[in-house]
């Protein structure tokens, strides 16, 4: 079964997350991919995370399709403009992509271009509605195409948005995504499972399932810089302490995920998992879990 | 068009002038606020030391407003100008354009231009409207997303805000927080949630200067 059948089945749908390499040396992370194949129902390649130029999520996307993996294209605005996306859309579907997560992207001033001209010339909300277009056989100009896209387009949502203003606007431009197509949601890492099921019970009756982001926490120092420089990401002073006094960090780093693996069970349709180079430790976290 | 100019670093303006055997300086007096102090004084110290490093030098001038006047003061120059190889100019890039457009010389820019922050403030109307030709201030409490919000956002916030303040710099207030926070005290929560569609780029401004 791919992403989509788990999700559609309202089974409890684990997706896990890679970073592509700078460079093209691939092995690294084809034996990751490898290692959770089979225990995670799809994973998400990033788009230049942080603005950080590498290889591209469309090139590692096809090679996990390739080993059997289904691969979650993440799409963002930051550097192609409006003939660039749809194009390379519609690539994605011929090279066998069949899952995409819209996003609006970092500014590149936080990467390692900081030069780069920001395009932004379409955002994320205007991007699912692009794909539900293509998905309808035209482009955004109304062109129609010689064979459609039939893509299975998902978004993020922020339930750790940090002043209600913010929130309220997360909750808002989550209705408007799914208006314009957005049929999932995966959310950034979550550490207060009370605060998650509160957001959870504002957005009721939302016709798209949430997947519940998981970070695993390496120290807490990475707990602290995270609190400090991650919009949305707040790890409370309990789980800081803890990690701070494990004598395993590791061993404690996959039972704190686990346990909120756990807790969003019974919150949300699944877990997104952020292991943020620690790959190889999501099969122990979801063995912790039972999954 | 008021733009600040800033002296190129010396051994980059020296580059350009590898060819030249002389050269004609021509230094803009600047505009109403800027570029005004020192014109003297940096002229001045421009020639001691192109002169130092063996390049004649025609003559020099320092002349007003030469983004408009490029054409009549090369024509009051004719005589003095001599027979330079090329031109150095000490202007903003409005400035050596339009000198570029007046002579079959070479031009060399010896500036670099910026807004200034003051001008920016003073020109802020100019700034905070991108004369996208398809106002959307109805929905946005009149605040314009295109020119408030760092990635000039059309549908809300993106993840980067933090406690108000915008991702590209702590400093700045995030335009959609802005527009959300006057849309809510207006009660027009119900505009705000309207879709606006992406800008028609051929709308937007980018003609030449004539």
């Amino acid at each position: 079964m791919g992403f989509k059948e788990v999700l559609e089945s309202k089974k409890f749908v684990v997706t896990a997350e890679i970073g592509p390499m700078k460079g093209t040396d691939v092995q690294e992370t084809l034996e990751d991919a490898e290692l959770i194949k089979g225990k995670v129902d799809a994973i998400n390649v990033t788009d230049l995370q942080s603005s950080v130029m590498r290889l591209g999520s469309m090139a590692v996307c096809h090679l996990l399709k390739d080993h059997g993996i289904d691969p979650i294209f993440q799409m963002t605005c930051r550097d192609r403009n409006r003939l660039a996306l749809q194009s390379d859309l519609l690539s994605a579907w011929v090279l066998g992509i069949r899952n995409v997560l819209a996003l609006t992207g970092d500014y590149p001033t936080v990467g390692d271009h900081p030069q780069a001209m920001p395009v932004f010339d379409l955002d994320s909300v205007i991007l699912l509605k692009v794909i539900s277009r293509l998905n309808e056989g035209f482009d955004m100009a109304g062109n129609q195409l010689k064979g459609a896209t039939d893509f299975f387009s998902g978004a993020v949502v922020n339930p750790g948005a940090d002043t209600e203003a913010a929130l309220e606007m997360q909750i808002i431009k989550m209705e408007k995504k799914i208006e314009a197509g957005a049929r999932f949601f995966q959310t950034q890492g979550i550490f207060d499972l009370e605060l998650f099921e509160k957001f959870m019970k504002r957005i009721e009756g939302f016709k798209a399932p949430v997947i519940g982001g998981v970070i695993l926490l390496k120290s807490a120092g990475m707990a602290r810089f995270m609190n400090k420089n991650v919009a949305g990401v707040f790890v409370p002073e309990p789980l800081i302490k803890e990690m701070e006094e494990a004598k395993d960090k590791v061993k404690t780093s996959i039972e704190i995920a686990a346990r909120l693996i756990k807790g969003m069970k019974d919150i949300c349709q699944g877990v997104h998992i952020m292991a943020i180079g620690w790959e190889k430790k999501i099969p122990m976290v979801l063995k912790e879990v039972g999954l | 068009m008021m733009i600040v100019f800033e002296q190129k670093p010396f051994e980059e303006i020296l580059g350009y002038l590898i060819n030249d055997k002389s050269i004609f300086i021509l230094r803009c007096k600047g505009c109403a606020r800027v570029n005004q102090a020192n014109a003297e004084s940096d002229l001045m110290d421009m020639k001691g030391r192109i002169e130092e490093r063996g390049i004649g030098i025609t003559g020099s001038a320092i002349k007003g407003l030469l983004c408009m006047k490029a054409k009549s003061v090369l024509e009051e120059l004719s005589e003095t100008i001599g027979n330079p190889t090329s031109l150095l100019i000490m202007a903003c890039g409005l400035g050596v354009q339009s000198v570029a457009e007046a002579t079959h010389k070479i031009v060399h820019p010896a500036c670099n231009s910026f807004v200034d922050k003051e001008i920016l403030e003073l020109g802020k109307r100019e700034y905070r409207c991108r004369t996208c030709g398809d106002c959307v201030l109805e929905f946005t409490g009149g605040i314009c997303p295109l020119t408030v919000c760092s990635k000039g956002l059309l549908n809300g916030p993106c993840g980067g805000n933090s406690l108000g303040k915008c991702e590209v710099s702590r400093e700045i207030d995030c335009g959609w927080v802005l527009i959300f926070e006057r849309m809510k005290k207006l009660g027009r929560l119900k505009e705000f949630m309207s879709f606006l569609e992406p800008k028609d780029y051929r709308k937007i401004q980018k003609k030449k200067i004539s």
